[in-house]
């Protein structure tokens, strides 16, 4: 396949996504008053002829429906030649074609085995279903509706909490650029660990969906699951699947979302006064004489605030920052269709801005999809899918990234923000240029953060995103019973521009000095030239396209007790991205046969064969394989009729996979470059080409592989109130491609070629379970899920140090390193009996740390796992109540066991740094004897700002994530048929020992936004 | 029929699958076998040796040295950044566990002038043993151009196996392009072994390189760097130090023998420099500062081995600053400006002082020395040098004559004990000139008006090498080879020049009395230009030198107290005195003289020893 193809495929596909998809759905829409309408009445049975009561009978697309009545009898309105539907639970459902003649006098339904219906399958990747019932392997699932709780710009920031064996870890960013990590069953490489996402059967980015157009998110773990999509699957799969049209079900649903966010914790930082006193301070413990005067440490206590031009006493983050920033949401869904075509259309708006006061940044997204099932003659049906995502951005010239980081080091006296000097300010204002005023800046800091954001220039960021999918189903029964095919190819372009403005202001810093008069009089020195830039430039664009390609023969086939399944599926996919020299290609074809008797044991097997273009051509393919198998305990005579167990399964895998999504191109060849060039000439001017090489390739190199095993026990009880399910894992990782720099010798010239050398294994339980019950009205759901992993690195890069605490051989991939804190030296006497510390200059009031090999020195090798940086367990808990229409709901998430270095500029004071309130904390001989933290130094403190003990901190904590409260009012009358209003909250409480930051994101604030605090309210209408 | 179209259509697919359509993007990367097929690119992969050459003016030289030079490693300089690796690990004797500069063998990235020596020096003992194994399998080449290729390459490998065993000793012969899984683990040489063999590729070189390149090739080794290296090599060949063996430090004598070989090739060198055709030759006096710094051509007539590449130095004020100049000559508040070298009363001392045509140490009573006149009736290269207190050093702003204040009270005092960058570090009053000039400063920024390069190997050099070879081997005043030179004569070749006078007579009574002034003309001719550490550890001097706690001294010049009114400050009249710097510590004990092998391939290879003590 060549970029041409590729790109004659693009252009069709744009073309395609122009064609009003709706368009199909309303062809079919009867018009009602032309068509007489018959009065239709039957009666619904169970397979023995016994009423069924309560079945929900429908017609026209689910808009008319009615239930069945004791005696299982009912009467509906419909059309001749339209489509009635019959569903009741445990009973497959029953689709009635309305004849000229009338109906039958009953409908008996199918009684289906628990957790086999067709509203049990669950989606593998490449277009695979299998059921609840049958799979071997451990899949959870989300819900897409329960998404639409969280209000958050990101859809995979919704996911904490809710699903099994999913953990996901926020970090902060920007206003929608603070995508979380998402890793699946721990950490299974030790290093590069996330799962894929896949969006509709392909590789796709999903964080930019919203919940409304999901259906389901599943979340793939073991080998039989995976297996399917290649060698990028190894870490786990999410696996989302947008909504499609439903035959003779109709949706109609408007909804509406309008809050505010709030920042959770901000770090505290000290005013001018404070500031000055301590830094003189920390001058005396350098052996300085103080800095401020006693009149400039009068001044700043009683300064003016961030302007006053002799001593400025800035609050940088209430002068800055608002308190609150608006979040606003909308979608629209239209799904439907009859039995030959069903439609599904959505339409989703999300925005916010942000919490700058000046110059706020926005973010608005535009996201559309269509997705049309479409008989074209009976054995033949043809799909599409297209899906395009506008997004939008605006902010000042500086990253939100910047503006903080520029809060948490500027200092409150550092510079006035506007220097009041009218002399000034008409300085460098040509024709035509906008006159600013003198703005204050110091030689540490030249840009003024009030100049930046208010004269620097803005940003303006667009992102298009379109994905399409198109396939064919074609049904071969009548060649084998039960043969059927499909193919389906996919492409998606992914597009980013921004633009903007970039300008300087003028800066100046001041000299105060006294003159002959002995009065204080200031000079101004210049800091920044004014740099005007007339127009907008273009500052980066990015384009990346993907391709995809999938084709499957299937076999269903049931035979008595016997179920065979079988499937051979071919898939290629290529990605193509701007400012990377090689495409990703991966092929994998894979032949999956699943085995069912009785509806009781299950076999299932896979062989894939999975190509990658990153290892040389003898290597390019690795026959992975997985097998599994399931055995319902519930069918067997020693449990069937339990009144305690509804059901209760055992099922197993095993497999090996290959993986090469880690590894880079080409490490298995030699590669040499040009590498500039060597001056010589007497004059230093005639330039030499050189050659280099850049790597020695390994020709040998082979896959990297996971061997994965797991079992697990799922089930119902209490007439089906009980749900549960465990899951224990136990994963090796090995031939991890990775370079032996440190354990090879330098004598070769420090070349050090990659190698299949890693090795970690990865185990732990994971499980969930939940309790339903209804109380009179009150219908209550609570439940949770957990993960406790833990891995060990068994082989990795490392040189074999005597000291056996330095290595990381044998201990968990996320283990933090550092020096053991003994407190602070208190006395003379404590600093010269001590091991001598080779950091920087220390003594009374500075960290002790332990020599742990009692060599006499405390070096890098006295250091050893103090920490880890995964969390051990993850927990999710959620809880249901639902009265009446009122509805709550409830979610709480939680990491334990997990470590963090509290290192960040808020919880270290020192230098010319700025100083947070944690500086009170110091100690000092006489200021502050019982200070628990360091004493103040101008220097850089190497003794004390390196990774120890000391600033290693529990950064377990339970969050209430999420609450909404609901109330449904459903009505046959008014012009919408149903109506929900909900009030959502999120990050509402955080329980943690870290209590001044937040302990899930603890640079929020200090490095970027903090984690927020969401207050939502709205409305969603069905019709 | 229809829907066998489809089948035919889905077979087809998997047919696709498993061809070719996995191979590579054509616009990636170069084979092995395109470099090693032509003269040019087969040369161009040999300049990484010049690339990753040692250029000591360049401010992070070695990383992580981070704004000094070995320099202050030395009694020559004192290191006065507080965050100087130097300062922090080198100078309190901890050289096992850092990962820095000199003593790493892994810092930087190899193969660019940004790695440390030994690492860079193990990059291009690889790139040389390739291109000699590569020279040999290209057709095609004429004999010149092969003679340039090998000549290079065996001038290369010796040169970096040089940097390595001066540093750590002997070590195998490396003489293969080693890949990682080839069995390295060979037993060590002694030092003379390995030296030896540095020099067999030396004796090659000299007979494969041209005596002098074309214009635009200007730089590359020459057939006088090899011969001139090999004089240099074979004299430390012959040093006390390297006379231990692998198991021991104990302080030896120079072994004779070697001494007259390195007496032997050094006068190769000299006898050879007229006949080469060549612009070699000793500058003379009124040239002295030009030799370190030149106008329009990027080389002095006195270079014979030197680093031509100033692409390191990037801006080049940048070295400027960081290496030789107070912050308020550098500019600004950052590292850069704070951190600068601070050269060591230690080392004044050692400049003569002349009185009636005869020179004299200072501690002589006859050289009528005054502490309060210190700088009076000095060896003229102290001049040259460096800056003393009260000094004229370039224009301000305004363009009026400004003035080195490195005394208390004074600007640059004032500059250096608050800033947080030097705070606490003792300045010892004095600064670096040899490799600078007035206008390069931040003011003026005339950073660009002179060039400047590493020298490694001078004709001056030479001529001390051959000095301190003829003594040890014959004696001050023997010339039993009838190379027409003595050691007496050659050092005053060196002093003439510059306008001393003769070694005095009584001076060259002995071998051993006559030592101690050939070490010291060495360290005033050679001075700042990295030569002095290492030649203190080879003479087996350095535990002696740092025997005290606080060994290294400066000079206190107290001004008169209206000195801030005074405009000119030339004319302070000030009241000097010498005092200990505290703050510059120098741990040095027997185990230092080899510098450790890097820990990890000490665990890694069982036969490459550790050296004794570490």
């Amino acid at each position: 396949m060549t970029r041409d193809t590729i790109s004659k495929v693009k252009f069709y596909a744009l073309l395609l996504m122009f064609l009003p998809v709706v368009a199909f759905g309303q062809r079919k829409q009867p018009k009602a008053k032309a068509i007489r309408q018959t009065i239709i009445s039957s009666r619904v049975t169970d397979e023995n002829g016994a009423p069924l009561r309560n079945a929900m009978v429908s017609t026209q697309e689910g808009t008319v429906t009615t239930y069945s009545g004791e005696d299982g009898s009912f009467v509906l309105k419909a059309l001749p030649g339209s489509v009635v539907m019959i569903q009741a639970n445990g009973y497959e459902d029953k689709v009635i074609e309305v004849a000229e003649g009338g109906v039958l006098d009953s409908y008996a339904l199918e009684k289906m085995p628990l957790f086999s219906s067709s509203r049990d399958v669950l989606y593998l990747p490449l277009g695979i279903t299998t059921s609840k019932r049958s799979t071997v392997s451990s899949i959870s699932s989300i819900d897409g509706a329960d998404l639409e709780t969280y209000p958050d710009l990101l859809l995979t920031n919704t996911l904490q909490g809710r699903a099994t064996g999913l953990t996901v870890r926020h970090n902060t960013g920007e206003l929608g650029n603070n995508a979380p990590a998402l890793i699946i069953r721990g950490l299974s490489r030790g290093g590069s660990d996330g799962a894929i996402t896949i969006v509709d059967g392909v590789e796709r980015p999903m964080e930019e969906l919203v919940p409304a157009e999901i259906d389901r998110v599943e979340i793939l773990k073991d080998a039989t699951a995976k297996v399917l999509y290649g060698s990028r699957a190894a870490n786990g799969v999410i696996l989302v699947t947008t909504k499609r049209g439903k035959a003779n079900t109709r949706v109609t649903k408007v909804s509406a979302e309008y809050g505010t966010m709030m920042a959770t914790r901000m770090p505290k930082f000290l005013g001018a006064y404070d500031y000055a006193t301590l830094y003189n301070e920390a001058r005396e413990n350098d052996g300085l004489a103080p800095f401020y005067s006693e009149t400039e440490l009068n001044g700043y206590r009683n300064s003016a605030g961030a302007n006053d031009q002799r001593y400025p006493n800035a609050d940088f983050y209430g002068y800055f920052l608002k308190d609150a920033m608006p979040y606003r949401r909308a979608s629209l869904q239209f799904l439907g269709g009859d039995n030959r075509t069903q439609y599904a259309l959505v339409v989703g708006y999300t925005g916010a801005s942000g919490l700058e006061k000046i110059n706020t940044p926005t973010n608005d997204r535009f996201n559309l999809r269509g997705n049309l099932d479409l008989e074209v003659t009976p054995s033949l049906r043809a799909f599409a899918g297209l899906a395009g995502i506008i997004g939008m951005t605006t902010s000042a010239d500086i990253t939100s990234g910047a503006v903080f980081s520029r809060l948490s080091s500027h200092k409150p006296n550092g510079y006035p923000f506007i220097i009041d000097n009218e002399e000034l300010r008409n300085l460098n204002a040509g024709v035509g240029v906008t006159s600013i005023p003198a703005l204050g800046g110091s030689l540490q800091h030249p840009d003024n953060l009030y100049g930046r954001l208010m004269y620097g220039g803005s940003q303006h960021g667009q992102n298009l995103a379109g994905q399409g999918t198109f396939g064919l189903d074609l049904k071969l029964g009548n060649i084998i019973p039960g043969l059927a095919a499909k193919s389906y190819l996919t492409f998606d372009n992914y597009q980013s521009f921004s633009r903007g403005q970039s300008e300087t202001p003028v800066s100046y810093g001041q000299r105060w000095f006294l003159n002959d008069a002995g009065e204080e009089q200031v000079t101004y020195y210049k800091l920044q030239k004014r740099v005007i830039q007339s127009d907008q430039v273009r500052k980066g664009h990015s384009i990346s396209r993907t391709l995809g390609w999938v084709g499957e023969v299937k076999y269903h086939n049931q035979v008595g007790v016997h179920e065979l399944t079988g499937d051979v599926t071919y898939f290629y996919y290529r990605n193509e991205s701007s400012g990377q020299l090689q495409d990703v290609e991966n092929s994998n074809l894979a032949l999956r046969l699943a085995y069912g008797l009785q509806n009781k044991y299950y076999l299932e097997g896979t062989a894939a064969y999975m190509g990658s273009n990153r290892l040389a051509s003898k290597n390019r393919h690795f026959l992975s394989w997985a097998a599994g198998a399931a055995w319902v305990l519930s069918e067997e005579a020693f449990l069937q009729g339990s009144s305690a167990v509804n059901f209760l399964k055992l099922k197993a895998n095993i497999g090996i996979l290959g993986y090469d999504r880690a590894t880079d191109y080409y490490l298995f060849q030699n590669r040499w470059y040009t590498n500039g060039t060597m001056p010589f000439n007497e004059r230093n001017q005639t330039s030499f080409p050189r050659t280099s090489i850049e790597l020695i390739g390994n020709p040998d190199l082979d896959w990297e592989k996971s061997r994965e095993f797991s079992v697990g026990v799922e089930g119902l009880a209490f007439q089906n109130r009980l749900q549960f399910e465990f899951n224990f894992f136990d994963e090796l990782r090995y031939d991890i491609i990775m370079r032996q720099g440190a354990q090879y010798t330098g004598i070769h010239g420090g070349l050090v070629p990659f190698t299949n050398y890693g090795e970690t294994s990865n185990r732990g339980l994971e499980g969930s379970i939940s309790w339903q019950q209804s109380v009179g009205e009150v219908h209550v759901k609570m439940g949770g899920n957990f993960i406790y992993s833990k891995n060990k690195v068994l082989k990795t890069d490392e040189v074999a140090y005597p000291e056996e605490y330095m290595r990381q051989t044998g201990r968990g991939s996320d283990a933090l390193f550092g020096y053991v804190a003994n407190g602070l030296f208190r006395d003379q006497a404590q600093v010269e009996s001590h091991a001598f510390q080779t950091f920087g200059a220390y003594g009374i009031g500075d960290i002790k740390y332990a020599d742990l090999n009692s060599d006499g020195l405390v070096d890098s090798r006295d250091r050893k796992q103090i920490g880890n940086s995964f969390p051990r367990t993850t927990l999710g808990m959620e809880v249901t109540l639902q009265y009446k229409g009122f509805g709550l709901y409830l979610l709480g998430t939680s990491e334990l066991g997990v470590d963090k270095m509290l290192n960040n500029s808020y919880y270290w004071n020192f230098g010319e740094g700025k100083y947070s309130t944690t500086a009170f904390d110091r100690w000092h001989p006489q200021n502050n004897p019982g200070g628990t933290a360091p004493r103040l130094t101008t220097t850089n403190g190497a003794n004390n700002h390196i990774g120890s003990s000391f600033w290693l901190d529990d950064a377990s904590f339970w969050r209430l994530k999420n609450v909404e409260l609901s109330y449904t009012l459903n009505t046959a009358t008014s012009f919408a048929k149903g109506y929900r209003f909900f009030v959502r909250g999120t990050n509402l409480l955080v329980l943690s020992s870290i209590r001044d930051l937040d302990p899930e994101v603890l640079n929020g604030g200090v490095a970027n936004y903090p984690v927020m605090r969401g207050l939502t309210g709205g409305v969603s209408l069905s019709f | 029929m229809k829907n066998i179209k489809f089948i035919y259509a889905i077979v087809l697919l998997f047919c696709l699958g498993c061809e070719d359509y996995l191979d590579k993007s054509p616009d990636l990367g170069i084979s092995e076998g395109d470099i090693f097929s032509d003269y040019n690119s087969i040369r161009g992969y040999l300049d990484n040796c010049y690339v990753a050459l040692n250029n000591i003016h360049d401010w992070d030289h070695q990383p992580n040295l981070e704004r000094q030079s070995i320099n202050a490693m030395s009694d020559e300089m004192g290191a006065i950044f507080n965050y100087a690796a130097i300062k922090n690990q080198i100078n309190t004797g901890n050289w096992l566990n850092g990962g820095f500069g000199e003593m790493s063998w892994t810092a930087g990235t190899a193969g660019t002038y940004n790695a440390s020596v030994i690492n860079n020096s193990f990059y291009c003992i690889r790139v040389a043993n390739k291109v000699l194994a590569g020279v040999e399998q290209l057709p095609g080449l004429s004999t010149e151009q092969k003679n340039e290729l090998l000549g290079q390459a065996y001038f290369m490998r010796a040169w970096y196996y040089f940097e390595l065993i001066k540093r750590v000793g002997g070590m195998p012969k490396f003489d293969k392009a080693y890949l990682v899984d080839d069995d390295m683990d060979f037993p060590r040489l002694s030092y003379h072994e390995s030296s030896e063999w540095l020099i067999a590729d030396l004796t090659k070189a000299a007979e494969l390189l041209p005596h002098t390149w074309p214009e635009s090739e200007t730089g590359r080794a020459t057939k006088a760097s090899a011969l001139a290296l090999k004089a240099m090599a074979a004299l430390y060949d012959a040093s006390p130090l390297m006379q231990n063996g692998l198991s021991t430090v104990q302080k030896l004598d120079y072994n004779l023998e070697r001494c007259k070989v390195a007496a032997r090739y050094a006068n190769d060198v000299l006898k050879y420099l007229p006949a080469s055709g060549a612009r070699y030759r000793l500058m003379n006096g009124s040239e002295y500062a030009e030799i370190f710094r030149y106008t329009s051509v990027f080389v002095s007539d006195e270079s014979l081995w030197y680093n031509n590449n100033t692409g390191p130095m990037g801006n080049r004020a940048r070295g400027l600053r960081v290496l030789y100049l107070p912050q308020r000559f550098a500019g600004g508040t950052g590292n850069d400006a704070a951190a600068y070298s601070n050269p060591t009363q230690n080392i004044v001392e050692k400049f003569e002082v002349l009185k009636n045509g005869e020179a004299y140490p200072i501690s002589d009573p006859r050289s009528g020395y005054d502490p309060q006149k210190p700088f009076e009736n000095r060896d003229p290269r102290l001049k040259n040098n460096i800056v003393v207190p009260g000094e004229p050093w370039g224009l301000n702003a305004n363009g009026a004559q400004i003035y080195q204040e490195l005394y208390p009270g004074g600007t640059d005092y004032n500059n250096a004990t608050t800033n947080g960058n030097t705070a606490g570090r003792e300045v010892s009053g004095y600064m670096a000139k040899k490799f600078i000039w007035p206008e390069a400063n931040n003011f003026q920024q005339e950073w660009s008006k002179y060039n400047l390069n590493t020298v490694y190997i001078r004709v001056s050099q030479v001529y001390l090498d051959f000095a301190e070879a003829m003594n040890e081997a014959y004696g001050p005043n023997a010339d039993p080879e009838g190379y027409g030179l003595t050691a007496v004569g050659a050092i005053n070749m060196i002093r003439n020049r510059v306008g001393m006078p003769n070694v005095l007579q009584e001076f060259t009574a002995s071998k051993e009395i006559f030592r101690e002034r050939i070490r010291n003309e060495r360290a005033v001719e050679l001075m700042f230009e990295n030569h002095r550490w290492h030649d203190i550890r080879r003479w087996m001097i350095a535990d002696e030198l740092f025997a005290d706690p606080t060994p290294i001294k400066g000079l206190v010049a107290t001004p008169p107290a209206n000195h801030r009114n005074v405009a000119n400050k030339s004319n302070l009249k000030f009241s000097y005195s010498v005092k200990p710097l505290a703050s510059e510590q120098r741990v040095f004990k027997m185990r230092h003289y080899w510098y450790p092998i890097d820990l990890k391939h000490v665990q890694m290879l069982r036969n490459l020893t550790q050296n004794p003590g570490w």
